[in-house]
Parts: structure tokens; sequence; C-alpha cells
């Protein structure tokens, strides 16, 4: 069931496009974006890496609004828009991003900067009846078309993400240059280009139903989201394990492994509960159904697209033998709640420089930076942490506390080898999280001493020495902020 | 200056060298073995049989010395003295893993006659001094000498084991494949066993030196190797004035603070975190955790090098603020979290329905690729590493792996659990490989339920299709024995 927008902003196309025919000239309603972006350093959390620059297409979907992709415009610090046969560039500011969706929403600053341009009405239609048009700037600032077909749709994980989402695999033989241009049919926006596998030829594209909730969404006062169950499962194929279950090799259904600590299967399902239905929907053994618009696809899609976090839905199961109806709240699908959570959207860590230790949070994020070959460079614990393979039943809210390292200072000789550990105590006190710490750095005005994982004897600094050793260090390593604490 | 004249009737001006190659070339002998290493990947199967040569010589008592290295694994062994077409077989006697030494013995009496032991020197030269490396290295047949000179003596780790670190004599003579095993002597005397190089080094050859021979041959005497004691204590320097307060030191008291004490270590049980190490054995311990031996600064672990077990270091700790003097007695108990390099070993597995057990191993480990980047084999890292600080070790006597899963149709969908270890079977918590064997004699309700460490997914297969499938199983991937369970000695 397909959300429609109240706020009718995006359905009002102004400007009719004829039904029959095409209007290929897409020249006021695609732009280039030019945006410079600058990475946190999650080695050195209170700077930022060197800016740089990323090159993306956007589409005018209302007056001065552009859509493009998450990550072309993620940790943006300007964003410009271009359009073609014109140097011009404008201004346009970030009003939401969505990493779970790849998708964003731009405003120009100047709504008519452009002049009068042609803004692209989403499609309402679930799927494409026919050929797609992918569209694009050219290298000599031409507006580029081709002819695409979708080869494909699934429920795939997206490029650099955690999050999966349903996508049009699109076959054609434009050559994609850069992500976040649209993709057209009947002179309506049908989907977001957020990745190209060049060797396939093909286009992964994010389908129009994502784009018009996104922007309905985002034109809201507080940005809601999309949401999760919050439970891993695997496919139920295995006859033997059927019969180990109780679950009938006939009948469908995929199993229950475990629950996610804040969410909505807590208390609702649990590990070793077989779901049969989803939503009336009837899964086959890997997790399929069949969907009136889509064809065979996940049913996580029917959580993603159809409910909206604190909305409930119901499901038919097996547990111990017995069939049961429940029902499942959804909540926002949010990394905030994880042990470790991943960052995709590479935010700025929260961090503490205290006495030259180097404290902050464990995340995926902090654990690629490493290189291709993180896995073996970083330090075994934290990998293994990440992948959830020491501590399973944690309180949500709970992180895992980590040393960077320790910068060398007169305050902290004897110490310069520590890095890499995990921080479990802070001035004798046990810790759960950088809130904790900031807590007790509040209430004893300093931390002074430091108890890791590896031993229970924690280490000292003088705490009267450390007004000065911070200040010290922060000059002396350009440190412009000793702290940031969690917005 | 001496001018010695050999037997063969040739003039040798040798300014340093006492003894004559030809008089020295009575004592080495040329190694001939073939070994076949086990495969730990299938440890059903061994690796095909290699051959190798090394080198040798002869002590008193009708010993020849070797390494290790070169006699692990072997299934077939043979020695030949210099000049002489005769092969003999010949047996180990005692060997030594830790430090990459072993004893050989001929029982064909005749093997001796003509030959001449070396004898050891009293200590090890200095540096500069010459030494002559004998032994048959690459390039030639016979007998080989180079000369070089003492360029460094210091700690470095033995490969053979992987693990441990002890004395190492280097020198510039050119050691090269073939000249393991071989004497290192100085004015005709051993000063230590040639063993190891460096591949991309020029001019670099490593001997271990007397003082490691000396503690091997002392450690035999009693008829059993039994190796070098650990201590187990991780220590940093007490050096920042914060901790020196916190722990009641005054400036004249030196010593590093113990942080971490391995459990399977000597010291378990009688030193712990927070002590600081001021003495040990009557030499004063500095921050940094070294001592003045001879007029050099060394780790005070070298202390434990000269030690056997069934010795006791006297160490003085700073404990609460009280000055205590503790003996510790040095005898480790068996540590299977130790992952050394394993040789004369078969691995131990355990086969069921395509299913192939193993405890966690080096060799093991050495198996798997680098790159690989599930979680499973990320896994098995954290756990080599840090099984005895986390306290994975306390549940367990070693880490059960499911190394292999040999395909079938009685396991085909039990996909995603390679290198996941073992938690328990069918309820029964799994602390060795003994403990599968024991928990298959007993199937919940017809199935075999297995869980792993840090997976929610279970692994279940059917008693009943398991059972019917392991002949088929054992003969489609030739497979001789479906487990191996005990070491053999």
């Amino acid at each position: 069931m397909i959300r429609t927008a109240t706020t009718l902003a995006l359905l009002l196309a102004l400007l009719a496009v004829p039904s029959d025919a095409e209007d290929l000239s897409f020249e006021n309603t695609l732009v280039e974006l030019v945006v410079t972006y600058q990475e946190p350093d999650p080695f050195q959390p209170w700077q930022m890496k060197p800016p740089s620059t990323r090159h993306g297409f956007g589409t005018i979907i209302d007056d001065g609004l552009i859509v493009t992709t998450a990550k072309i415009v993620r940790n943006q610090t300007l964003v410009e828009v271009r359009k073609v046969r014109s140097g011009q560039k404008f201004v346009a500011t970030l009003m939401q991003a969505d990493e779970q969706v790849d998708l964003a929403l731009l405003a120009l600053d100047q709504p008519d900067a452009f002049g009068p341009m042609r803004p692209l009405p989403i499609a309402t239609n679930g799927l494409p009846d026919g050929p797609i048009t992918l569209v694009q700037i050219d290298s000599t600032y031409q507006i580029q078309d081709g002819e695409g077909q979708i080869v494909k749709v699934a429920v795939e994980k997206l490029k650099g993400s955690i999050y999966h989402c349903l996508n049009y695999s699109v076959l054609s033989d434009l050559t994609i240059r850069l992500t976040g241009g649209p993709a057209v049919r009947n002179g309506e926006l049908v989907g977001i280009v957020t990745d190209y596998r060049a060797t396939e030829r093909t286009s992964v594209v994010i389908p129009a139903p994502f784009i018009r909730r996104f922007i309905t969404d985002a034109e809201t006062d507080s940005y809601t989201g999309f949401g999760t169950a919050g439970f891993h499962w695997r496919p139920l194929i295995d006859p033997v394990k059927r019969r180990y279950l109780g679950v009938s090799t006939n009948s469908g259904g995929v199993l229950v492994l475990a629950v996610v600590p804040g969410t909505g299967a807590v208390g609702s399902l649990q590990p070793g509960d077989v779901i049969l239905e989803w939503e009336g929907r009837a899964l086959d053994d890997r997790g399929y159904y069949d969907d009136a618009t889509y064809g065979h696809i996940l049913f996580s899609h029917l959580i993603k697209l159809n409910r909206a976090p604190g909305e409930a839905a119901h499901a038919r199961i097996v547990r111990g033998r017995e069939d049961l109806l429940i029902t499942v709240p959804i909540t926002r699908s949010d990394e905030d709640s994880a042990l470790v959570p991943e960052n995709t959207s590479r935010r700025r860590a929260s961090y503490l420089v205290e006495g030259g230790f180097v404290i902050r949070e464990l995340t995926g994020h902090y654990l690629r930076s490493y290189g291709r070959d993180w896995r073996a460079r970083a330090n075994s614990r934290l990998v293994s942490h990440y992948y959830g393979r020491i501590n399973k039943d944690y309180t949500p809210g709970d992180r895992i506390l980590m040393l960077v390292g320790v910068l060398p200072d007169s305050i902290n000789v004897g110490y310069h080898h520590f890095s890499g550990e995990v921080l479990v105590r802070a001035n004798g006190k046990p810790i759960k999280n950088l809130d904790d710490v900031f807590a007790i750095r509040d209430a004893d005005k300093a931390i002074t001493s430091f108890g890791f994982q590896s031993s229970p004897f924690d280490i000292t600094i003088d705490g009267q020495m450390l007004d000065d050793a911070n200040r010290r260090l922060a000059a002396v390593y350009r440190i412009t902020d000793l702290q940031r604490r969690r917005p | 200056m001496a001018i010695a004249i050999g037997l063969f009737g040739f003039i040798l001006a040798t300014p340093a060298d006492c003894a004559s190659p030809s008089r020295l070339g009575r004592s080495v002998v040329k190694i001939y073995v073939t070994l076949q290493r086990e495969n730990y990947a299938t440890p059903w199967r061994a690796n095909r049989p290699t051959k190798g040569t090394g080198s040798g010589f002869i002590l008193r008592g009708k010993r020849i010395l070797t390494n290790a290295h070169i006699v692990s694994d072997k299934r077939f062994l043979e020695v030949q003295k210099n000049n002489d077409a005769k092969r003999y077989v010949a047996r180990v006697e005692f060997v030594g893993h830790d430090c990459d030494l072993a004893i050989l013995r001929v029982d064909d009496a005749a093997f001796f006659k003509g030959t001449a032991p070396l004898r050891f020197a009293r200590s090890i030269p200095h540096l500069n001094d010459e030494v002559t490396v004998l032994g048959y290295p690459m390039g030639g047949n016979r007998m080989s000498l180079t000369k070089g000179v003492v360029s460094r003596v210091d700690y470095s780790r033995y490969s053979h084991s992987g693990l441990d670190e002890h004395l190492v004599l280097q020198v510039d003579a050119a050691i090269n494949p073939g000249n393991s095993g071989g004497p290192v002597t100085f004015r005709g005397r051993v000063v230590g066993l040639a063993f190891q190089g460096i591949q991309w080094a020029d001019n670099i050859g490593y001997a271990i030196p007397l003082p490691v021979i000396r503690r091997f041959m002392d450690d035999v005497e009693d008829g059993e190797y039994h190796g070098y004691p650990e201590l187990g204590v991780a220590h940093f320097a007490s050096r920042n004035p914060a901790i020196r307060q916190s722990l009641g030191l005054t400036d004249a008291m030196t010593g590093p603070v113990v942080y971490r004490i391995d459990p399977f270590g000597s010291a378990a049980g009688i030193l712990k975190p927070g002590d600081v190490l001021m003495g040990i054995d009557g030499h004063t311990i500095a921050d940094d955790g070294t001592i003045a031996v001879d007029g050099t600064r060394v780790v005070y672990a070298e202390l434990l090098e000269r030690k056997q077990w069934g010795d006791a270091i006297e160490i003085n700790v700073w404990r609460e603020r009280a000055a205590e003097t503790i003996q510790v007695p040095l005898r480790n108990p068996p540590d299977p979290f130790l992952y050394r390099n394993v040789y004369d070993q078969r691995a131990r597995y355990v086969m069921i329905g395509g299913l192939v057990f193993s405890p966690l191993s080096r060799p093991y480990m050495n198996t798997l690729s680098r790159s690989r980047s599930d979680a499973n084999t990320r896994q098995l890292r954290y756990l080599s590493e840090y099984a005895k600080v986390d306290g994975p070790y306390l549940t367990r006597d070693e880490f059960v792996v499911l190394i292999r899963r040999l395909p079938h149709p009685v396991n085909s969908y039990a996909t995603g659990f390679e290198n996941a270890v073992l938690s328990d079977v069918n309820g029964v918590h799994i602390r060795n490989l003994e403990d599968v064997r024991n928990a298959l004699l007993d199937a919940t309700n017809g199935y075999y339920v297995f869980r792993f460490m840090g997976m929610d997914e279970e692994l279940v297969l059917d008693k009943a299709i398991v059972d019917a499938s392991q002949a088929e199983l054992l003969n489609r991937y030739s497979i001789a024995a479906p487990s191996y369970f005990s070491e053999e000695k």
C-alpha cells in the first residue's frame, strides 16, 4: 500500500507533459551537482580530512527543489548546482538526506536562479510498464539520454551501505558518468540512479515510491524515516531443520535467529519462531512473496515501504509447534541503538581527549578506515566486537569504548604504547558509553584513571597537572576541541 | 701465529683457529631426511613426503647435535660422515621445538669409527671475533667451510616454533640452506650451531649460541626434555609519576608494574597486577624491566633463559606499599592456548556427517588466507590472541573448530558455519574434542544440534541420516579413519 502525499506540492505538475510523446528536452529538469565535502578523521576525531569534490546529477521536482542521492551529498560543506548550456553555479542547501534509501533533498538558495524550470512529477504507478529513459549530462555539457529496460526488481543491499532497499536494475547502452540522475517514463520520474555497474551496463535505480515517501516526509517538521521490525532471520530450506522445529516441509516460512535490542521485535518475536506470513502474504522458504506490483521479492520490502515507524505489522508464525498471529511494532531503523553502529553517513564522532588519551566509541566506519585489509589490520578484538561475536546481550545505548591511542606528553609518559584497547572503567567506575565518561568527568572534574578490558589494574595520571597538560596538548597537536559530546 | 700441517699434507696458516678443517671434518656430519608434514586443513591426510639435507656434529657420548627443524616430522633419517660413502640410519633421541635443537643417535657403532667429538668453548665469543662455520650447504656436495666475525649477540625469534625468543649469535659468515645444524667454532671449540638466515639480507647468518645449547643439554640429562619455563608476566614501565605516587614508590625504587598474569605461567597465583618487580635473583630491575648482566642491560626475563623446570626464581616485589620477597617455582602447566608451530604430532579431528572438527592450532591458522573476511575466521584470530586475556579459556580446554564441511546430502544446508567454534552439542557444553565424541553418543530426539560461539543459528543434522551416510563419506573422500584423538608421544 503506497502512502499518498497529502501535501500535493509534488503532484501539482503545472507543466502538462504529453503522454504519448516523450518531451526529451531535460535541460530545465536535470542539473549537475558539484559537492564539496569533508569527511571526519576517525583516528583524530577533532579533525576533518582534507576537503574534496564529488560530482553527480540531480532532478528538479518542484520550485527550486532538487532530489539526488544521499551518497553524493554526504558530509557536504557546499553544494553548487549547474545546468546545461550555462556555466553559472548556484548554491543549494541540504534539506534532508537518508542513507537508508540513498536519497537527498536539496533546495536552491534562490529558487528562481535558473529561471523557469520544468520540474519532473514523481510517478504514482508502481512498476514502469515499458522502456525507461535514463538521462544525464555528458562531458560537453549536453543532455544525453538512452533507453533502458528493467531486467531485475529485487531487494538488495545499497552499495557501500548496510541497508537494503528494493531497486530496479536497468540495462541500457548509455554509459552512466555520474549517479543521481533520473529514470523517466511517460514524462514522470520513476527512479533515481544510485549506482552503475559498468561491466554489466546496468544502473541501480531507487524506485519512485521511495522518492515520493522520502520527499513528503522531508517536508514535514520532523523527519520520520523508514522502519525496521528488528530481527535477524535466515531462509528455512533444510527439511531436517523443519522437522526439528516442528514446521511442515510443505509450507514456506523463514527462521528468526535473533531479535535486536531496542526494537519492536523484542517482546513480540523470539529466536526459533518461523514466520509463515507477513502482513497476510505467504512467504516461501527463502523469504520471498508475490507482490502485486513488483513480483517475486523479499518480504522485508513490506516493512520498509508499507509501514512507517510507529505503526505495527502483523504476522503469522509457528512457535513451539503452535500457530500464532502476532503483531510486531515497527521502529525507526536506527544505527544508534547498535552496540557498534556502522556510521554509514560518516557523521563526526563524539570523543574525549583527556591527558592525551584519545577516547571514542567504536563504529564500523572507524574499522573500515584501516583500508581494504581492515579485517586483518585492525585490532582483532575490535573486529570481533563489530561482528557481534563477543557481547550479544547489551542494553541499547551501550557502546564499545576504545582508546585510539595516547598523544605523547609528559603527563602520560610510560603509557605511550597503549592503543586499540577497550576502555571499561574511568576513575574506577564502570562505563558503558561516552555519556557515562562525560558524566564521571563532570562529577569528578577530570578523568585521571583509566581501566582497560585487558587488566584489572587501572593506570593513572596526575590530576593536578591535567589542566595544564590538556592546554599544552591542544596547542601542540592543534586540537581545536578536546571533547565533543553527542548532540 | 701457528702453522698447522693438515693430515693431507697441505699447509694451512690459520692464525685464529687451532684445529684444521680436516680435523674438524671428522666431527661434522651430513644429514639426509625424508619428512612429511601433517595437513591441518584435511587432517586425515598428510602432505607429500619431501627430502632435505642438513648438517650436524658429533659430541662426546656418541651423540649428534643438530637442529630440530631438520628432523621434525621425519619419516626416514640418515647420517653420513665426511669423505665416507656409507650412510647410516639415525634416530632422534631428544628434540626441543622451543629452541630448535635435537640430539640424534646412530645405533651402528661402526659409524663412530674415525670420528672425533667437538668440544664446547667456555663462553660465547665477543663482537668481531672470527668464527668458522662448517657444514653441507647448497652449492656442492662436500663439506664446506666459511669464516666470518661475530656481528651481534641479541634476542630474536626462533622461526621453528614461531613464538619463542632466545639469544642468537649473528655472524657475517655465509650460512645457507643446508648449513643448518652445523657447528660454529671459535679456536676449535663450539660456540654455536648454525640455524637460520634472512633471505633479503647480505652477510647475515644466525647461530644458536652456546648458552642455549648448554641449557638444552642440561635439560635432557634426566631423560626428558622439559623446555623453557615461562614466568608469564606482562608489565609496563613505572615511569609515570602519578602511578609511582599511587603505588607508594619512592625515587630510589625502580621496577616495572605487573599489568597482567598469564594463567598458565609460573607466576599465576603468585604475582598479581599492581605488583612492582624491583629485583630478580639479586639483580635490581630498572623501570623499563632491564637488569645489568656482565656489563650490558638485558630484559630481566633473560635470567629465566638459563633456568630449568623445577628451579625457582626469587623476586623482590613492592606490593601494597610494602616490600616482599617471593619465590616463584618455575613450572608451567601445559598451555593449550599457546599457539606454537606443531611437529611430530598428528592433527586431532573427528568427522561426523561430513563435518570435520579439529582444535584450533597455529598450523591450522596458517592454512587460512589472511584476506578471508568472514566473521568466523576473524573470530579465530581474536581467540588466538585474546583467549587468556578476555576469559574464553576459562570454559574450555581448547577451541574446537568446524574446519571443513565435506559436501554430501546429509549436510547440504549446513553452510555458513565454516571456522566457527563449537559451543555445545545437543545441549552439552564442549570443552575439548573428546567432549564432541561423547556428546555424539546421545542424540536429542534423533537430531544432532550444534551451537557455535557468537552465532545465533544452530546446525541440525538427522542422526539416522548421519549414521547411514558415514561409510559413504569415508569412502567418497578417502578418509581412512573418522577420527583421531590421541597424541603420539
